[in-house]
Formats: C-alpha cells, sequence, structure tokens
C-alpha cells in the first residue's frame, strides 16, 4: 500500500524525513550493541527476507488478492527495531533497484509501514498476550496495519491542506480525510485480516525456534 | 613430526539449544599433514572444521593452534585473529555463506589487501583464470552459476595461500574436473588439509589419515585411510556403509554400498 | 565517480520536481528527459507508464467523478498531478536503467556490501519461493482452496525464516572464517 512520488508535498515529507533519520540512526545503534559486527550481514539478510515475505501475495475471498507487508512478522520474531530497519531497507532497495515506490515518499512510508506497523504489532502482542497467543498474534497484526493504513490516510488526507496553490486547488494528492479513510481502511481492513491470518500460521512455529533468545 | 599444529584435548562442543556436536575429542595434526574426515550425516563433521577455523569454540576442553590457545580473547587480539584467519582457510559447503562483494575481482581480491595492489591484481588474474572465471571478472558473484560460485570460492581462499585448508564436503558440491584438479593441486603441495566427507571413494585420494567421527560425536577411529576403508564392521558401525538384500531371480544376495573395497558387491 | 555524481543529480531533480508547480515547466522537463535518457527512450517511457498509469487512472478518474459532483473541477491540477507523477516515475525509470548503485557507492563500503549480499540473497529467496509454488503445483490434483492457499503460503513464509536465519549465521561464519568482520 506504499505512496509513490509525487502525491506527498516536500511540506511533509521533509519532516517526516527529520524524524525518521534519527529513528533510523537509534535503530542501527540498539542493533550494533546487540549484534556487533555481525550486524552487517545479518540486517543483509534479513533485508532480502523482508523482500520476499512483501512479494507474497495474500489470496483474499472473492477472487483478489492483496501482498503481504510481512512487517508485523518481522516484528513479533526479531522485534520492531529490525523491522523498521529491514522494512527501511526494503523500501531504499524498491525504489533504487526495482524502481517501484518513490524515493521522495520513502520517509513516509517507512514511517508508516516500518515503524507504525512494527511497534504497533509488538506492543498489541505484549498486552494481549494473556488471551492467548493465536487471538493475540491476529489482533496485533490486524491493529499494526490498520494503523499504518490509517496514518497513511491520514498524511495524505491532509495534503490538500498542507499544500494548495493561491487559488486553493491542491498541488500534489487531492482528496481529504473524508475520501481517503473510507477509501485505505475499508479494503485493508480485509488485507489486514488476511496478513494476520498468515502471520499466525507462520508465527506458531516460528516462535518454538527461539531465534530472538539464540541471536547475539 | 615436529610439534603438532592443532592440538585438540577433550574438546566438547554444545550448541545454546543443547545439543552436542563434538564430545571430548582428542586430536593432533601436524603441519602438512592430511586428513581425511568421515562420518554420517549429523555427526560434527562441519562443527569440527568450524572449530579449526574458530567459528565455533569449545563448551569444554582445550583447542590450540601452532601452540597457542584459541579461545575468544585470542581471537578478539587483532593481530592473532588475522594471522590465523590468513593462515587458515575454511570451504564451507554452500558457497552463498562466502561471497559478499560486488564483483568476482572485489571477491578474490578481498583477502589479499595487504599485498602491494600490482601483486594483488596478479594473483586476482592468475587465480580467476585457473578457475576459468576469467570472463567474469565484473560480474556479481550472484550471477555465477553452481558450480562457477563453488569455483569461485576456491580462487578466494587459494589466492590468500593458506597454511591450512579445511574442506567441507567438496564432492558434494563441486563439479568433478574441478575436484580432480583439486585432488592433483593438493597434492604438489604441503598444506595441511582437513577434508569433511562421505564420499569414501574418495577417501585414499584426499588423505593418508582418517578420522571417523560416530554418531555420538566421538573419535571412533584415527588412522590409517587404508585400515579404515578395510574394517566393515567400523563402517556398518558408524553409518559409513550400508548393506541390502537384493534379489536375482529366485536368489537373494547382501549388498554392501558406500566404499571402494566393499562397495563393488560381495554377494 | 560519474555513477556518484548521477546519483545525486537523480535525488536533486527529483526533490526539485516536486518543487515546481507549473504544468508548463513540468511538461518541458518531462520532454527534456526524454530527450536526454537516449535510445530506448520508448521502453523507458512505457515502463514508467506502466508503473503509474493505475494510480493516475483512478485518482483522475476520482477528481472528474467529484469535480463534477460539486462543480469545483481545476483542470490545471489534472495536469499537473498527471506530468508530475509521470515525470517523477520517468526519472527513477530512468535512474534504475542508467545508474550502477554499486559504483555510485564506491564511497561507502559497508553499504556495496550490504548491496552485494542482499542481491545474492535475494536470488536465493527467490529461488526457495519458485521451488515452493512449483511443489505446491506439482501435487494440486484440484485447485488449492483459500485454506489450503494460506497453508502454502504459511509454508513458504517459515521455510523464508529459517533459510534466513540459516543464512545469516552462514555468511556471519563465512565472513569472519574470511576476516571480513575484524576489520
Amino acid at each position: 500500500m506504499h505512496i509513490p512520488d509525487g502525491l506527498i508535498s516536500p511540506q511533509t515529507y521533509l519532516p517526516a524525513l527529520a524524524l525518521a533519520a534519527p529513528l533510523w540512526v537509534v535503530a542501527a545503534r540498539r542493533l550494533r550493541a546487540r549484534m556487533g559486527d555481525e550486524l552487517l550481514p545479518r540486517l543483509a539478510v534479513f533485508t532480502a527476507l523482508a523482500f520476499l515475505l512483501s512479494t507474497l501475495m495474500l489470496p483474499l475471498p472473492g477472487g483478489t488478492s492483496g501482498h503481504l507487508l510481512g512487517v508485523s512478522l518481522l516484528a513479533l520474531v526479531f522485534g520492531p527495531w529490525v523491522a523498521f530497519l529491514c522494512y527501511t531497507l526494503v523500501l531504499v532497495l524498491q525504489a533504487v533497484v526495482v524502481g517501484a515506490g518513490g524515493i521522495t515518499a520513502l520517509p513516509v512510508n517507512a514511517l508508516t509501514l516500518g515503524l507504525v506497523a512494527a511497534w504497533v504489532t509488538w506492543g498489541g502482542y505484549r498486552l494481549l498476550r494473556g488471551l492467548g497467543e493465536t487471538l493475540a498474534v491476529a489482533a496485533a497484526t490486524w491493529l499494526g496495519i490498520m494503523s499504518a493504513a490509517l496514518v497513511l490516510a491520514l498524511v495524505l488526507g491532509l495534503q490538500p491542506v498542507i499544500a494548495q496553490a493561491a487559488d486553493g486547488t491542491p498541488l500534489f494528492f487531492p482528496f481529504g480525510v473524508a475520501v481517503t479513510l473510507p477509501a485505505l481502511l475499508v479494503p485493508h481492513a480485509l488485507i489486514a485480516a488476511g496478513e494476520a491470518a498468515l502471520t499466525v500460521l507462520v508465527f506458531r512455529h516460528a516462535r518454538k525456534r527461539r531465534w530472538l533468545e539464540a541471536m547475539p | 613430526m615436529s610439534e603438532s599444529l592443532y592440538s585438540l584435548e577433550q574438546v566438547t562442543v554444545r550448541y545454546p539449544d543443547g545439543r552436542t556436536a563434538l564430545d571430548g575429542v582428542d586430536l593432533d595434526i601436524a603441519a602438512g599433514e592430511r586428513v581425511v574426515l568421515l562420518g554420517a550425516n549429523g555427526c560434527g563433521k562441519s562443527t569440527l572444521l568450524k572449530l579449526l577455523d574458530g567459528l565455533v569454540l569449545p563448551t569444554a576442553g582445550r583447542l590450540r593452534f601452532a601452540g597457542r590457545e584459541v579461545d575468544a580473547a585470542a581471537l578478539k587480539a587483532r593481530d592473532f585473529a588475522a594471522a590465523f584467519r590468513r593462515r587458515v582457510a575454511l570451504m564451507f559447503q554452500h558457497p552463498e555463506a562466502m561471497l559478499f562483494n560486488p564483483t568476482v575481482a572485489e571477491e578474490i581480491g578481498f583477502g589479499l589487501r595487504h599485498l602491494p595492489a600490482a601483486e594483488a591484481q596478479e594473483r586476482v588474474r592468475h587465480w580467476a583464470g585457473f578457475m576459468r572465471l576469467d570472463r567474469h571478472l565484473e560480474e556479481h558473484p550472484s550471477q555465477l552459476s553452481g558450480g562457477e560460485k563453488q569455483r569461485l570460492c576456491l580462487a578466494c581462499l587459494l589466492a590468500v595461500e593458506p597454511e591450512v585448508l579445511l574442506l567441507d564436503e567438496p564432492t558434494a558440491n563441486l563439479d568433478p574436473r574441478t575436484v580432480g584438479w583439486l585432488i592433483d593441486w593438493l597434492g604438489e603441495r604441503d598444506i595441511t588439509t582437513v577434508v569433511a566427507t562421505h564420499h569414501m571413494a574418495l577417501a585414499p585420494e584426499l588423505g593418508q589419515r582418517a578420522v571417523i567421527l560416530s554418531e555420538e560425536h566421538r573419535v571412533a577411529f584415527d588412522g590409517p585411510v587404508g585400515d579404515a576403508l578395510g574394517d566393515l564392521p567400523l563402517l556398518l558401525a558408524n553409518n559409513l556403509a550400508h548393506q541390502h538384500r537384493h534379489r536375482h531371480g529366485e536368489e537373494e544376495h547382501v549388498h554392501v554400498h558406500g566404499h571402494p573395497v566393499w562397495g563393488a558387491a560381495r554377494d | 565517480m560519474k555513477h556518484r555524481l548521477a546519483l545525486y543529480a537523480w535525488l536533486a531533480a527529483v526533490v526539485a520536481t516536486t518543487l515546481v508547480h507549473q504544468p508548463a515547466v513540468l511538461a518541458a522537463g518531462l520532454a527534456a528527459v526524454v530527450l536526454a535518457s537516449g535510445a530506448g527512450r520508448g521502453r523507458l517511457l512505457g515502463r514508467a507508464l506502466r508503473a503509474v498509469a493505475p494510480v493516475l487512472l483512478l485518482l483522475s478518474t476520482g477528481y472528474l467523478l467529484l469535480g463534477w459532483w460539486t462543480g469545483e473541477l481545476a483542470w490545471r491540477f489534472l495536469l499537473l498531478l498527471n506530468l508530475r507523477v509521470t515525470l517523477l516515475a520517468l526519472l527513477t525509470a530512468w535512474a534504475v536503467r542508467d545508474i550502477d548503485f554499486d559504483r555510485a557507492l564506491a564511497r561507502w563500503p559497508a553499504a556495496r556490501r550490504w548491496l552485494a549480499i542482499v542481491r545474492s540473497q535475494v536470488t536465493v529467496f527467490r529461488r526457495l519461493a519458485t521451488e515452493y509454488r512449483a511443489a505446491v503445483q506439482s501435487r494440486s490434483t484440484l485447485p488449492p482452496t483459500l485454506r489450503q492457499r494460506y497453508r502454502a503460503g504459511a509454508a513458504l513464509g517459515l521455510a523464508a525464516l529459517d533459510k534466513a536465519m540459516y543464512n545469516s549465521e552462514a555468511l556471519t561464519q563465512g565472513m569472519r572464517s574470511r576476516g571480513a568482520l575484524d576489520e
């Protein structure tokens, strides 16, 4: 669901970059403290993994399908900082190697799909764990994806207000929140449910592998 | 024989999940020795090679290399670590594990950064030619075929001119021509080699001394290759040969497979 | 050097495109890029258009409908939006085609190495995914149900996680063995 270039105004993406950059540094520092000189190879492999996960199709009822984000799964298995950093790197890769997605939109995409989705999933899981694992994973993943969609809808929906010409016409994304909220949240309620189902199925086995504990 | 290059005293390796990979292994390897490491899948061959390469450390017991104890502290010491990495080379089972540079030329040149640029370049060219990779020097290693990747790994390791070469199942991943070449090449040099394999037919070509690891992760045999290969009960006990029933018309035979002396079919 | 400058130029051009709000200037920019991108420009333009056409179609149609409904329609905006998004996509398609990112990153060895590893690992994961999908196809005597498709997806996801753990450990050891981590 990431935003392509040309829909987000500089008034939005520059502050987003100013917010995201220090968070990338924090994430990298924290992981470096945990993994030391092994950070580079591990991060590179996990980026490739995140890249693969983001190409998995989510079959949806009615013959349609969506793409898995995979960021919730990464957050649950490796923690939110790894998920945030890997997802950012996937976006970089998609922008400069594949040519999909956007480079100016990158900070916004990274903050919503990377940071918000990862932390909400991770935090949601910790909060809801008492309800049983399947429910906690499913609800946390669904909430993580929906929060990302919500922030994305708000960022897009505020564009006509943030960036408009002297005559009041929009300069970038044209629709307000009244349009973006239903347009993004309604279909994503279904996509997020698909993502939640797949995450539950994978995480059930992944947790038993005790990867997090085994990781340096 | 002079002082041992490697000396292992009662080395045990246990992984964090509780699995034991090596259990009380005693082993001395002299400089220039050629050791064939035999054992069934999962007996600890790869772990032993990684131990000899300083990638895995003993949970109990001692590991010495050239008289110096190899432990976490020694490998943290920059001078020892750098020298150790240059003297000992390990060929991994999967080539992807060893390739991390953007071009084939840089990949081979990676271990040569201590040399003057011209000399390093010359060696890169030499080894690329030797391994039939000269047409691919500017390509990304991931673009090579499986066989080319393995030859690239070999070029990377041999270009550094290591004193010790550890090979993990080379016959499983190298093409037969390269295996043949490697055996000849090693035969002309006095590099210390430890080769892990379960390809019994090649064992006599790969070394004079055989070390068999049992499925209990201990040393089950240490001696001349010929003696090991002649001892069918030993091979059967360590899951290195198998026998199965076989019908020819009305008659039933027992076949033994998995090694050159017995494998020819002993009915 | 050349590739690094091209990288900077691309980033500057992309930012500039989001700062300009005159359709005429953007149209001129689009024409300039089409001219400057040399042989194969048709394919390049096609690629850029294919990438953004769905989004542009959706947004333009939506905007037209909404404008028709409310009676406020700015053709100028419609032109601006389409030109800007197309120009940005074309700039990026051009960069992807002509900039060798490996050379552009020559000054940042860690980034180069990261990119090199990611590239080979992506190949490894792609192969895994192809194999899993082929296996599902080969074993399916009937079209798979939704539940089975989820199970197959989960099996691939889990295999990918397993492989990632294994590969990251193997690669770390491989790099350590070759002295790449003691620098």
